[in-house]
């Protein structure tokens, strides 16, 4: 056998084995379009801590205090084409012999007003904290008014009772998050 | 969703992704070749030419992760169920690697007087493709879960390791035989990188934590950095000509891109009549990135426990408004990403080999009427050591193999290595010699042939040069 001949010989037994020996099971990468990933992201929203005296200034009582932020995180394509799903938690603490009210109203950029929720928080009998908890969902339909907000507006209403001055014992504290739910669908 | 898409693809792309221990060809002094692996290696020829772009083609894969199989087998599972499996499965330490090797020309030529050619000169100009990227482990479990069920767990901003070059080598490699026994060499190179792109060295963390003033306190610490070079030319070309940027690609090919130099050493050490043992350190060299470099970084330190909207002024008459913005600001610095063209240095991967050999069954008299050709033995076992420097440990690999003088023009070698991605590496080498022409072919993870989209490693090697003995 010359050595030509075992060449060829070899060079076609390599591509043979190279052939049986190289296989595939099924596989199928369209599966990719069935990934979903749903992270679900908390992040801390408003907080205060303000002694009853706050709502004391220049010798009168300060029955309301407003004020209000322009938003623009929930405009961006995340939050517009992902979020599904949102839940604000409040706790509020008082020891203020008076009951509280937070509104928070959600308007879009025409200045209409999207959404209202309530705060409640009693008042505290004997210096002794009352705490109350406020969970306000947004989802469905609700998930939209989210997602159209531009401006957010804070409302303390102090409700009528006995009268603060300087010296009116106790504190109210508010704690808050937001838990975002996001679906995200990687074939979109 | 086209940023997600791309994420998952990249990934997609680094599990059929390569390394670069070339097991077989190490030591296999028949091809002229091996003395890439170890220029003090053994020397069989008088000269030889490489088949230009043919000599050696170089392609290998690996993952210490999951495979292609173990996320899109078809086999009913859910898709999101393998997903969160193999996601879970994996730590930061898994890699995905990439190494592509073609040699573009080749040559060497024993040199010393006629008697005795006790030096031999290589030369030759490849073209290297090298990628490793580290399983971001934190930042994928953030996406995939968000923050809510991983209070008080540290994201590590480090999880982000990943480096890609790729490059032009010309090299000229020198080797001597002392004495019978001992032979040394080494190896000058030049490089050129066409394009590099590099984060390495990322640091910092995310965390959330029960709050002080708030439910939630959220920590984000960010030292992160993105080195390129050769990159920004060709995305930001203003006549976004293919032709244009195939000619910058030609050019920096041929030593117009950033250039560097290193070196290889290497020796081999004929202990008795069987035993030998040898050894190389490779790419000892750096290269220095001056021309069209575009760096990015993102560093900052902010602490976020909400919002006071109610009663933000603090003696200050700040209203809500101004008090957010300043929030939103203090973020957007945070993210702000910093681009500059600092000039930088990269090393190449060093690479260590070194076998322990062990020679025995010489021809039989009887069965060869021929000519001996040479007194050699036919076969050969022993113990291979390959380590490589990679960003976050090096990675090792132990080989034991065999080799067999099947014939005069076929010689074979087998081996079975275990190395960072399987215990079950079997690799197969032949080379075959019709008179001058030489032709070599070696793959390994032989095993994981039968189904090649679970392969956790594959690699293969092949070329054809021109030798005269």
């Amino acid at each position: 056998m010359n050595s030509y001949t075992n060449f060829s010989k070899f060079l076609l037994c390599i591509l043979t084995m190279t052939t049986w020996w190289s296989c595939t099971k099924d596989v199928n990468f369209s599966q990719l379009n069935d990934l979903t990933l749903s992270p679900a992201v908390v992040s801390s929203l408003v907080f205060f801590d303000e002694p009853a005296n706050t709502f004391y200034d220049n010798g009168s009582e300060v029955s309301a205090i407003q004020d209000f932020i322009m938003v623009d995180i929930f405009n961006n394509a995340f939050v517009q084409d992902d979020l599904v799903k949102s839940e604000f938690h409040f706790e509020s603490k008082n020891a203020i012999n008076r009951s509280f009210i937070l509104q928070i109203d959600f308007f879009d950029i025409s200045g209409k007003v999207l959404h209202t929720f309530q705060v409640s928080q009693e008042a505290s009998g004997n210096a002794v904290e009352t705490v109350s908890h406020h969970i306000e969902v947004f989802e469905g339909d609700d998930i939209e008014v989210l997602k159209q907000t531009q401006v957010v507006m804070f409302t303390l209403r102090v409700a009528a009772g006995q009268p603060i001055d300087e010296h009116t014992p106790g504190r109210i504290q508010l704690k808050s998050f937001a838990s975002f739910y996001f679906e995200i669908d990687v074939s979109e | 969703m086209k940023n997600y898409l791309t994420f998952w693809g990249l990934i997609l792309f680094c599990l059929t992704s390569y390394t670069q221990n070339k097991q077989i060809l190490y030591g296999f002094s028949e091809i002229p070749q091996a003395l890439l692996l170890n220029p003090g290696g053994k020397i069989t020829n008088k000269w030889y030419v490489g088949m230009p772009l043919l000599s050696h083609v170089h392609v290998s894969s690996g993952t210490t992760g999951s495979t292609v199989y173990d996320l899109f087998a078809d086999n009913g599972v859910a898709f999101n169920t393998k997903f969160r499996k193999a996601i879970y499965g994996m730590s930061n330490k898994d890699f995905f690697s990439f190494n592509e090797q073609i040699d573009v020309f080749s040559g060497g030529l024993a040199m010393g007087p006629s008697y005795e050619k006790n030096q031999y000169l290589s030369f030759g100009l490849y073209q290297e493709l090298d990628f490793i990227g580290y399983f971001p482990k934190d930042y994928v479990v953030l996406a995939l879960e968000g923050n809510q069920n991983n209070i008080n767990k540290i994201f590590d901003a480090g999880d982000l390791n990943a480096t890609a070059e790729v490059i032009s080598v010309v090299h000229v490699g020198y080797n001597k035989t002392l004495n019978s026994k001992m032979s040394f060499g080494f190896r000058g190179k030049i490089y050129s990188s066409v394009m590099t792109v590099s984060s390495k060295r990322n640091k910092g963390y995310f965390v959330t934590t029960q709050g002080q003033n708030n439910t939630y306190n959220h920590v984000f610490d960010l030292n992160l950095e993105l080195k390129t070079s050769g990159i920004s030319h060709l995305l930001d070309d203003d006549n976004s000509s293919l032709e244009q940027d195939l000619k910058t690609l030609r050019r920096r090919l041929f030593f117009g891109g950033n250039l560097g130099l290193g070196f290889d050493v290497g020796m081999s050490y004929q202990i008795s009549n069987q035993w030998s043992v040898d050894g190389s350190l490779l790419d000892i060299g750096f290269i220095h990135h001056s021309k069209d470099i575009e760096n990015y970084k993102v560093e900052g330190v902010y602490t976020f426990e909400g919002v006071n909207p109610i009663f933000p002024e603090s003696g200050n008459n700040q209203s809500a408004d101004a008090y957010w913005s300043e929030i939103e600001e203090d973020f957007e610095d945070l993210f702000q990403v910093d681009t500059t063209a600092s000039k930088f240095t990269s090393w190449r991967p060093v690479k260590l080999n070194a076998s322990i050999n062990y020679a025995f069954g010489k021809r039989s008299e009887k069965e060869c009427t021929c000519v001996k050709e040479d007194s050699g033995y036919l076969n050969a076992v022993g113990l291979q050591l390959y380590v490589i420097k990679r960003p976050r440990r090096p990675q090792l690999a132990i080989t034991s193999y065999y080799y067999r003088k099947l014939f005069e023009w076929l010689r074979i070698k087998a081996t079975y290595t275990v190395d960072s991605y399987s215990f079950s590496n079997i690799g197969m080498g032949v080379s075959a010699h019709w008179g001058a022409i030489n032709f070599y072919l070696m793959a390994d993870n032989f095993l994981e042939y039968k189904n090649i989209y679970d392969a956790e490693a594959v690699s293969l090697q092949l070329g054809f040069n021109y030798i005269f003995k």
